[in-house]
């Protein structure tokens, strides 16, 4: 069964450009499925419009996508929370910066409780084993700082433990290893596949670099301006492309020193 | 952080002194000759003469300068040529009656411009935000004297909301007795709830003016603030936690937007203390510093403005200390670009 169903999703501004025509994709449990094309091709406001997270004046005009099997976007409207959670670009600005992790964390454990209505208790507790969870050996210390104090790729790991913590069936990834170093960067990737491989949930990666997106995923949808073009296997894609935009694609990521 | 605070009140007592300095040579600059005034109009030259070297004014002007410091140092700010009292006490004297009315109309600046700059940013762009920024520029382009007059036509005169403004209380009321200087403060220490309630109401009309006046300001930086805060990344973050509105408005939206804020309370403070107040001191019968200082520029009392002056630089001076440590409780991104 299919996790993740998105159909004839468009997205427009307000003052009536069309940025993304006619998207359609789909997510099995398990599987990473990337998202690629260059900036500006509407890949990112794909996965933003997907938990209704477009900025303002940005909006979906129509569209149906399901989650589990349970629609959350009919004709463009949202009828549902997904059960996604979402990284980003810049972990680092993705975080509060006048709150410690561990008051981020609370603050989600505690949301999270609410809607669960498990206690309060053992939420300091909770956070630690979280951070532990993705690979960071010192939680206490992470706790007490704050995000600015913490390096990129800290701020990332943070992050995905927020992300898993809400025990999503859908992970959506936006850029997520763009601006890291090239260590951090296998690190974090590392990260999301045991994540993926644990937890068994479908990952949705955007992402503008081909050689991240082949060591990654296992099928990809290439966007050129707004447009589907191909959604195939990463293998077919990259020794067959179809597409003359593809071609052009993979010349140009070829063509810069291999980071694989 | 010890050495940081070394570090900044040294930095402080630089900025008293560049302060004094500079009214010395800036008061200077006034026109018209304090002794010819002090003298009054039908004096002779040799009487005017003798005022002159009363107060010095006949020394070369560097002695002048350095007999100015070394009272300075000594916290005597001169003799008023105007009542003939010292400088320092008469200002102190009028002190709690300024502080009192400028901490209340303080307050209500800022109650009001974070409400209203809150609920513009909520709904920006939209109606609510457009009768909000059309308020902000109405009260910003009006005169307060102007609208201080209409108020008190329109709250004395027709409606009687409130007493005549004749100072600090209504007509048959005693001043408590001092303790902190705040006829509010006082009468509640002394236990006397009518006094204190006839003292807030005659305080709440001036205090009103006073921090409609100066809530614009609070209101532009605490609306592009909140905009910006809200439309972060890390509020976005938020979002797609699906947190609920209040908790993004409270968290992410004004905590964040309050640093821009604080450093805006202190030009207001500042206002509200000094420059805005000596128009609704003077329309009020308020007798403050402000009162004082617009009494001493009508009659060229030239030891009476300085003194005036250098209080309200000081106190600048004291308010940024504050702000700068409010600032870095707030904003944790302060404390360690200074390495603390």
């Amino acid at each position: 069964m299919t996790l993740l169903s998105v159909e004839g999703l468009s997205i427009r501004t307000a003052d009536g450009h069309t940025l993304v025509r006619d998207f359609a994709l789909d997510v099995n449990p398990g599987e990473i499925v990337g998202i690629v094309g260059e900036s500006g091709s509407g890949k990112t406001m794909t996965a933003l419009s997907l938990l209704g997270l477009l900025p303002a004046g940005v909006s979906v005009a129509c569209g149906d996508a399901s989650l589990s099997g349970r629609p959350f976007l009919r004709d463009g409207r949202v009828c549902e929370r997904p059960n996604a959670t979402m990284i980003f670009q810049n972990p680092t600005a993705a975080l509060n910066p006048t709150m410690k992790i561990e008051a981020q964390l609370i603050r989600l454990l505690t949301f999270l409780g609410k809607r669960r209505g498990t206690g309060r208790r053992g939420r300091r507790a909770r956070a630690e084993a979280l951070l532990e969870s993705v690979g960071i050996h010192e939680p206490r210390a992470v706790l007490r700082r704050y995000p600015h104090q913490l390096s990129g790729g800290m701020n990332q790991r943070v992050m995905v433990a927020m992300a898993v913590a809400a025990e999503p069936s859908l992970l959506i990834a936006d850029e997520p290893t763009t601006g890291l170093d090239v260590t951090v960067q296998a690190q974090i990737l590392e990260l999301i596949r045991s994540t993926v491989a644990s937890r068994g949930i479908g990952v949705l990666f955007v992402s503008h670099d081909m050689g991240v997106i082949a060591q990654t995923c296992r099928r990809v949808a290439v966007m050129y301006h707004g447009e589907l073009r191909e959604f195939a296997d990463v293998d077919d894609v990259f020794h067959a492309p179809r597409d003359a935009y593809t071609e052009e694609l993979l010349a140009s990521t070829l063509e810069q020193p291999s980071e694989r | 952080m010890l050495r940081s605070g070394l570090a900044r009140s040294g930095i402080a007592v630089v900025g008293v002194v560049g302060v004094a300095v500079l009214i010395f040579f800036i008061t200077r600059l006034l026109p018209g000759d304090p002794a010819r005034v002090a003298a009054g109009q039908y004096a002779t030259d040799a009487q005017v003469e003798q005022l002159r070297r009363q107060y010095g004014l006949d020394q070369p002007v560097l002695v002048q300068f350095g007999r100015y410091m070394v009272d300075f140092f000594r916290l005597d700010l001169g003799t008023s040529i105007r009542t003939g009292q010292p400088v320092t006490d008469e200002l102190l004297t009028r002190l709690p009656a300024t502080v009192e009315l400028g901490l209340l109309a303080l307050l209500i600046a800022v109650v009001l411009g974070v409400g209203l700059g809150v609920l513009a940013a909520v709904h920006r762009h939209r109606v609510v935000d457009k009768i909000i920024q059309l308020l902000v520029v109405f009260a910003s382009a009006a005169a307060v004297f102007w609208i201080a007059l209409l108020a008190i036509y329109l709250f004395v005169n027709e409606w009687g909301v409130f007493t005549s403004p004749i100072g600090r209380l209504p007509r048959g009321y005693a001043p408590p007795d001092p303790v902190t200087g705040f006829y509010v403060v006082d009468a509640l220490l002394a236990g006397d709830l009518e006094t204190a309630g006839a003292a807030l109401r005659t305080l709440l009309f001036p205090a009103m003016l006073l921090g409609l006046h100066a809530s614009p300001s609070i209101v532009k930086i605490v609306r592009s603030s909140t905009i910006r805060a809200l439309e972060s990344d890390y509020a976005r973050t938020s979002r797609s936690f699906g947190y609920p509105p209040g908790s993004i408005l409270f968290h992410d939206g004004l905590r964040n937007a309050l640093l821009p804020v604080i450093t805006n309370i202190g030009l207001v403070a500042g206002f509200v203390l000094a420059g805005g107040n000596v128009l609704i001191e003077q329309l009020y019968a308020w007798p403050g510093i402000g009162q004082y200082a617009y009494d001493s520029l009508q009659e060229n009392d030239l030891f009476a403005l300085r003194g005036y002056v250098i209080l309200i630089g000081v106190t600048y001076i004291l308010l940024n200390i504050v702000l700068e440590l409010a600032y870095r409780r707030a904003d944790p991104r302060v404390a360690v670009a200074e390495g603390r």
